[in-house]
């Protein structure tokens, strides 16, 4: 006989998505995020960017989480949906997928400027490839034109003996090795006027002193420098950033979140 | 690679570039080593547009695309 008199207790669960960090939320609810994976990888992100002191650095991180171009626009710093807040829009051309976006005769427009919106001698840009090829093309990036001031991020360059390179700043000289794949994550920082290095996968495969000698007046595109349409990239991007310049220390410890977060997502490489 | 896409018109590529198909997305046009525009769609970018004005577009065929030769990395 069963009694009648048995005191359940029913067991409270915090609603889904609470218990994230505010500004995860505030993405994940702009971004329209709804699977629960995706939702734990940004709120993973932004805990172990916070917990390396390196949030603060960023005026743009792109996780490029969601599948559509409606949930891959969104700025992780500042996600409204304005030029403003330096929110993506597309060309044509952009293949849109759960893994990231792949462009074909395309680029992503940052709204970002550098000389209105960066530091001269503090900057980085970051750029996550899961495509191994060796093209002509550079990923990131800002170019005013030859001896002109430019910022880009060019990875496995054919017309460059293969060498993956970062310009930060400058209007020639720059951080770059011979790569023998593209794939994973990417940075080129300037952290004085004197120091450009790039990174991959978090570990320092070049610097130089090239000196810092002015900022681009274009914004900074994804997909192609802006003001040199001749170098499409090809390559699939999964994660983006543009901020201050990043130390050693700062770019391992970037590396490590971007990669938990990837590896989340299923989609490292 | 070889890569495709669609053949416009001058007046069509001064037209229609930066014009937005949808909140996120707007036409792009590329030069080919000949001087000639091209637009290249996904296959989203072909549904997008195929709801809008601009589905002419879709009807135009694709052909090969040779890209400019490229300026000095430095």
């Amino acid at each position: 006989m069963i009694g009648t008199n048995l005191a359940i207790t029913p067991k409270r669960y915090a609603p889904f998505g609470s218990s994230n960090d505010a500004d995860a939320q505030a993405f994940i609810t702009a971004a329209g995020i709804t699977d629960g994976t995706q939702q734990n990888a940004v709120n993973q992100l932004v805990l172990d960017l916070k917990s390396a002191n390196i949030w603060t650095k960023m005026k743009a991180i792109y996780p490029i989480v969601g599948g559509t171009a409606s949930t891959h626009k969104w700025n992780l710093k500042d996600p409204r949906d304005l030029d403003a807040a330096f929110r993506l829009t597309f060309t044509t051309g952009w293949t849109h997928s759960s893994n990231g976006m792949t462009p074909l005769n395309a680029y992503a427009d940052t709204f970002i400027v550098p000389s209105t919106n960066l530091t001269l001698n503090s900057m980085h840009l970051s750029f996550y490839s899961r495509t191994n090829a060796n093209t002509a093309s550079n990923e990131i990036g800002s170019w005013e034109g030859a001896g002109l001031h430019y910022t880009m991020l060019s990875l496995r360059q054919s017309n460059n003996s293969n060498r993956s390179t970062a310009f930060i700043q400058c209007t020639s000289g720059s951080a770059t090795f011979v790569d023998t794949d593209s794939l994973g994550f990417y940075i080129g920082t300037r952290t004085s006027v004197s120091s450009t290095i790039v990174y991959k996968n978090g570990t320092n495969r070049n610097s130089t002193s090239t000196t810092s000698t002015g900022q681009s007046t274009r914004k900074i595109y994804i997909g192609v420098a802006n003001g040199n349409t001749l170098n499409y990239s090809t390559k699939q991007c999964s994660f983006a950033s543009i901020g201050d310049g990043l130390t050693d220390t700062e770019s391992a410890n970037f590396n490590t979140a971007v990669a938990t977060f990837q590896t989340t997502l299923g989609r490292n490489v | 690679m070889e890569y495709y896409g669609r053949i416009v018109t001058n007046q069509q590529a001064n037209d229609l570039q930066g014009v937005f198909i949808d909140a996120d997305t707007f036409f792009n046009f590329v030069q080919d080593i000949n001087g000639i525009y091209f637009l290249f769609l996904s296959e989203q970018d072909e549904q997008d547009v195929s709801n809008t004005e601009y589905s002419y577009l879709l009807n135009i065929p694709l052909s090969p695309y040779t890209p400019p030769p490229l300026p000095p990395i430095e």
